[in-house]
């Protein structure tokens, strides 16, 4: 009632100010823009793990808190200085008796900053919440899996006029990413440099990272100066990482990343290449530790490849680590989530896959060396995108290997959240929708050479008319496999093989009105030599598999604000393995009004 | 549903408001990043701590009419250390209503600033200043911001009340009444508390008359079955101030009770002082007066210290491998901004000692009780404001010896010089320096074999440099540095803050806090600092050593 009666008198009193308005310029200029998304949501799991009766849920949330109104302003209190703020507004609508609805500062939170522009350059200076950076692969940055199912959607999903997306999503597998695709989220002062002369430019950065959680803090500082020339370009870059790896006595850590980028196009080949050196100091041990990484990646003109390539070669030293980065820290111990030194179990990106980790497509680890290749081609409606990565561990060192449910990793991580050590072998890890595995390869293994890491992926993209309606059929693969042998694609011998298909339909049935349809399968399979539990002889083969089947209806009301209706049913089995068993399905509605 | 239209509400006639003329907007924004690392000698405890958050205080001015406007502040705080959200927070920090009845009564309502004289009703700053360096004031001024320190003003929740006429014989009347409750009754233990304040002059020409009263007292009718009784402290001054040319003259008298009707407590003291000013050229004067405030005239309005010495730092509580737990350092009271029990905000019934390290003499100013003695004060600049020097000492003695029949002498100096050496040869660019030293000392001889004799010395010194680097571009120094040694008693004080005995009190203390700096003006108000900070203290009676680096980095914005 209360609020009721404010907003009333708030209405009222804006209506009288409204003749007023022209009369001033106290606000030199306000912007506003954000989101509304309801998001209403059942799930019933009917068995999970040999559990029967589980409740079921019925929610205006997804499990994950997202707001239901995200608002950002932007006010520009001078001509040189600003404020951001970000509000969220979270309502789950559970009942009238319950006044649970919140109103807080988001993750950006506020921000206070400006700029100014000089005879020697323009600057500009950020410092308060959530930012979004990027300098290079090795340096700052998070993985951009440009590949995947449309499907399902998050908080963060934009809304597109019917087709839209996947109009772009077959044209160049590009569609509007969230605004931290790519990027490393982190908070504090940013300061910019631009158009300083002779083509130079520098980010600085100082502040925290989501590894700043209760027991471990962490401060970052990174430095990158750029000089562009025509279509040339060079970052050198600095990080600094440091901080505490245990509250009770403050041993401090430090982790050193020093590198250069260099892109270049020359005779129509497009070359990107990148070095980077990493040291690190452990206070508790005194450890101290470097090595080195490097990639080059080559794009040649089409009159000579014939087909649009790019190929890929890096080498990641196995004591190359920086967190901070999109390389996945498979071999130093200190720094993995595994570990109690750095638990980041409960953040969102914390919970990080660790040792012999079988990587997709668009994620490379340390301690290896290898090669990707990548090419995107059509012929008429048919597109087709082809990949191949290969890789090999530069020391084995652990007989633990992890990696990915794809096809059923959002829909578990709904049921456990942010969990280390769950599941029937107490062997999976969920993290921020999905989850990782871990399996071990048999202590008595006789290695003859370091472990081989093979991953394809087929992306095949279809359009056409049915009935004069556009019609997209889309199929996403991708097959993962470690191996102790040369044999470079998956074999008999593999430890480990995934198996990954995912075939997207959407069919623009009426002006405003598509419908969805979704089928994933993943297919673990484990060779003889590997088990669920570590240093324990498991006779039964690993044989997992997963499917999902999703429905749905999109329903656009104006060009920015859709109706998303969903169904997606889901099961797990490795049917030589008692319990290991999930299955359950998920329904939603999400309406989503973008301003 | 109801929450989000009403903010949805809110925000659009924010946005209305914003634009209207009668409105505006303006307010402080404020990032600060900290990184603290304890020496490495230091094993048990924590090395390092960060510190990071950023605040934004919205402002909206509404000059609706003559009789009615407001100011209200909206405070948006979000603390980075960690990187959620979950220490952001939204809260009014301020509001006030004001405006006039008619054209000679004018109020204010909500958050006030009172303030009478420096016997009655006073806000002692802190000590630990004399000329600061520049780099230090920047910090201090946010933590003044941040904790409301605004001059000698208290900030308090109440009303204020104040009429003012000229009459047709150029007679200037000026009087103020306000009101305020200090303590909000915990309905058990601690009773409401109440403050009410008078002030009133009648000037004209070269002459002026003043009355000042200030009244704090509790009513514990608002607890529930307490065998408590009420409080009373009530404190008037009246003065005379005449100008004779360049001659000014002040005479200052003054009276205090305190009193518990139901326990048969009452104790009042007596205050005087006269104080002669001459004026030089320019704003050039010299001034000396004479003093004595007897030991039982007690104000609680003014001998109240604005900082809680007893109180903990918020970062490396416990120092050292015997994890001894550290006071406060000037460096704290300086660069904690998070902490919010450094400062006193209220203006409560105990009476703190400041800690003594920093001199006994004053502790409250002029207000201390037991004090009589000289003060003579001198301030020089010249006209191209190449030198600012201002001397301040004073003499002083117990009215009544504290617990023996001997009394102490106090010697005070404060020595402020600042330079702007650049004036010296007309160079554009600043290069100031600033230099500042304040001696005390406390001495009684001892006729008493169980007592020691009391000599106790405090020795402050400030030290400040600033250089106009580039355009925009400052580097900035600062050092400061505090010495006691000796011993003194220190008085405890009763309920009804009448002495009751005596702490002997040794010091051995050497405390300093350097910065080095660069400043970035972007604007006026708008300015980014980034320093280097070095803390060391040794304290040899308690066998407490200790230092700590800090970079710090600060961002400010004033809309």
């Amino acid at each position: 009632m209360r609020f009721s009666t404010l907003s009333i008198l708030l209405l009222v009193l804006a209506i009288q100010l409204v003749p007023a308005q022209e009369q001033s310029n106290q606000i030199k200029r306000l912007e506003v823009d954000g989101y509304y998304r309801f998001f209403g949501f059942h799930r019933n799991v009917h068995n999970l793990y040999g559990s029967t009766g589980l409740p079921s849920v019925f929610q205006a949330n997804d499990d994950f808190n997202s707001p239901t109104v995200n608002l950002n302003l932007k006010l520009s209190t001078s001509s040189k200085s600003k404020l951001n703020i970000q509000f969220f507004f979270f309502d789950p609508l559970n009942s009238i008796n319950e006044n649970k609805n919140e109103f807080r500062l988001g993750r950006k939170s506020v921000s206070i900053g400006g700029g100014l522009n000089t005879d020697i350059g323009k600057f500009d200076i950020n410092f308060g919440g959530i930012s979004y950076l990027r300098i290079s692969d090795l340096s700052l940055s998070s993985p951009k899996q440009v590949r995947n199912t449309l499907f399902d959607r998050n908080a963060w999903t934009y809304v597109w006029e019917p087709t839209v997306q996947y109009r772009n999503y077959h044209l160049l597998s590009e569609y509007k990413r969230d605004e931290n695709f790519g990027k490393r989220d982190v908070n504090g002062l940013i300061i910019n440099g631009k158009k300083l002369s002779n083509g130079f430019s520098f980010m600085f950065f100082n502040g925290r990272t989501p590894f700043n959680i209760v027991d471990f803090k962490d401060e970052l500082t990174a430095l990158k100066i750029q000089r562009k020339l025509n279509l040339n370009s060079v970052n050198f870059y600095l990080i600094r990482s440091n901080g505490i790896d245990d509250l009770s006595n403050g041993l401090n850590f430090n982790n050193f990343i020093y590198g250069v980028e260099y892109e270049s196009l020359i005779s129509e080949w497009k070359i990107k290449t990148e070095a980077a050196f990493s040291k690190y100091y452990f206070e508790r041990g005194d450890i101290n530790e470097n090595d080195m990484a490097f990639i080059l990646n080559i794009t040649p003109p089409a009159r000579i490849s014939r087909v649009p390539l790019n190929a890929e070669i890096y080498y990641i030293g196995n004591d190359f680590v920086n967190i901070h980065s999109s390389i996945i820290n498979s071999s130093v111990q200190n720094f993995s989530s595994e570990s109690s030194a750095l638990n980041g179990g409960d953040i969102a990106d914390g919970a990080r896959p660790y040792g012999n980790v079988m990587t997709p497509m668009h994620l490379k680890s340390n301690n290896r060396y290898g090669l990707k290749l990548n090419s995107d081609f059509g012929i008429k409606n048919l597109k087709f995108n082809l990949g191949y990565a290969i890789s090999k561990s530069i020391d084995v060192d652990t007989n633990l290997v992890t990696f990915f449910h794809k096809v059923t990793g959002l829909f578990y991580s709904r049921i456990d959240q942010f969990q280390q050590q769950t599941g029937p072998f107490n062997n999976l890890t969920t993290f921020f929708r999905g989850y990782y595995e871990k399996v071990y390869v048999n202590s008595n293994y006789d290695y003859n050479s370091n472990n081989l890491f093979t991953t394809s992926l087929v992306n095949i993209k279809y359009r056409n008319k049915l009935l004069e309606k556009d019609l997209f059929i889309f199929y996403l693969g991708e097959y993962q496999s470690i191996q102790n042998n040369s044999i470079p694609f998956p074999n008999k011998k593999s430890f480990v093989k995934t198996y990954f298909h995912e075939f997207d339909l959407y069919y623009h049935i009426l002006d405003d009105v598509a419908l969805i349809g979704y089928f994933g399968k993943e297919v673990i399979k484990g060779s003889k030599d590997i088990g669920y539990e570590h240093n324990i002889f498991d006779a039964n083969l690993i044989d997992g598999v997963g499917t999902a089947i999703g429905t749905g209806i999109d329903i656009s009301i104006t060009p920015k604000s859709n109706l998303y209706l969903r169904y997606k049913n889901v099961d797990y089995l490795d049917k030589n393995h008692d319990n290991y068993f999930y299955n359950g399905y998920e329904l939603s509605a999400e309406f989503k009004v973008i301003f | 549903m109801r929450l989000i239209l009403f903010i949805l509400l809110f925000l659009q006639c924010s946005y209305i408001i914003g634009q209207e003329s009668r409105f505006s907007i303006e307010g402080n924004g404020r990032g600060i990043n900290q990184s603290l690392h304890l020496n490495e000698k230091d094993s048990l405890n924590n090395d390092i701590d960060f510190e990071s958050n950023v605040i934004v205080d919205l402002g909206i001015r509404a000059n609706l009419n003559e009789k009615v406007n407001f100011y209200s502040q909206i405070r948006m705080r979000s603390n980075l250390a960690l990187f959620d959200t979950s220490r952001s927070n939204i809260f009014i920090r301020q509001f006030r209503l004001y405006g006039n009845f008619n054209d000679l009564f004018y109020y204010e309502l909500g958050d006030v600033d009172l303030v009478l004289d420096r016997y009655t009703l006073w806000n002692n700053k802190e000590k630990g200043l004399v000329n600061e360096s520049e780099v230090f004031s920047l910090y201090r001024r946010i933590q003044h911001y941040e904790n409301f320190q605004n001059e000698n003003f208290w900030r308090q929740k109440g009303v204020k009340l104040s009429f003012k006429e000229l009459t047709e014989k150029q007679l200037k009347i000026y009087f103020e009444l306000f009101g305020s409750r200090l303590n909000k009754s915990d309905e058990f233990t601690n009773p409401d508390i109440f403050l009410v304040g008078l002030k009133s002059s009648l000037s004209k020409d070269n002459q002026k008359f003043e009355i000042n009263s200030a009244n704090i007292f509790s009513n514990t009718n608002t607890l529930i079955n307490s065998n408590l009784s009420n409080h009373y402290n009530r404190t008037v001054t009246a003065s005379y101030s005449r100008l004779f040319g360049k001659f000014s003259g002040t005479l200052i008298g003054g009276y205090s009770e305190n009193y518990d009707l139901d326990n048969n407590f009452n104790v009042s003291g007596e205050l005087f002082e006269f104080i002669g000013k001459y004026n030089l050229a320019g704003t050039n004067f010299v001034s000396v007066s004479y003093r004595s405030v007897a030991d039982d005239f007690i104000s609680l309005g003014s001998q109240n210290s604005n900082i809680n010495y007893g109180n903990s730092p918020s970062y490396f509580q416990q120092v050292t491998n015997s994890s001894i737990p550290r006071n406060l350092s000037f460096y704290d009271i300086l660069t904690d901004f998070n902490n919010s029990t450094i400062f006193n905000l209220q203006l409560n019934s105990d009476r703190l000692i400041e800690s003594a390290r920093l001199g006994t003499s004053v502790p409250f100013g002029k207000a201390t009780p037991n004090r009589k003695g000289f003060n003579l004060i001198f301030n020089y600049s010249d006209k191209q404001q190449k030198i600012d020097y201002l001397l301040d000492l004073s003499l002083l003695n117990d009215v009544t010896g504290e617990g023996v029949l001997d009394n102490k002498q106090y010697f005070d100096i404060d020595n402020s010089l600042s330079l702007n050496i650049n004036k010296f040869y007309a160079g554009k660019k600043e290069l100031r320096t600033t230099f500042g030293m304040r001696y005390s000392s406390s001495s009684r001889a001892s006729s008493n074999p169980y007592l020691d004799e009391v000599s106790l010395t405090s020795t402050l010194i400030d030290l400040g440099f600033t250089y106009n680097l580039i355009k925009n571009i400052d580097f900035l120094y600062g050092y400061k540095n505090l010495y006691a040694k000796g011993t003194d008693y220190l008085p405890i004080y009763n309920n009804y803050y009448a002495i009751e005995n005596y702490n002997k009190a040794n010091f051995n203390y050497d405390e300093s806090i350097q910065a080095l700096g660069l400043k970035y003006n972007v604007n006026k108000g708008f300015y980014l600092i980034f320093s280097a900070n070095q803390v060391k203290v040794d304290d040899k009676i308690i066998n407490l050593k200790y230092d700590f680096n800090q970079y710090l980095l600060i961002l400010n914005i004033n809309f």
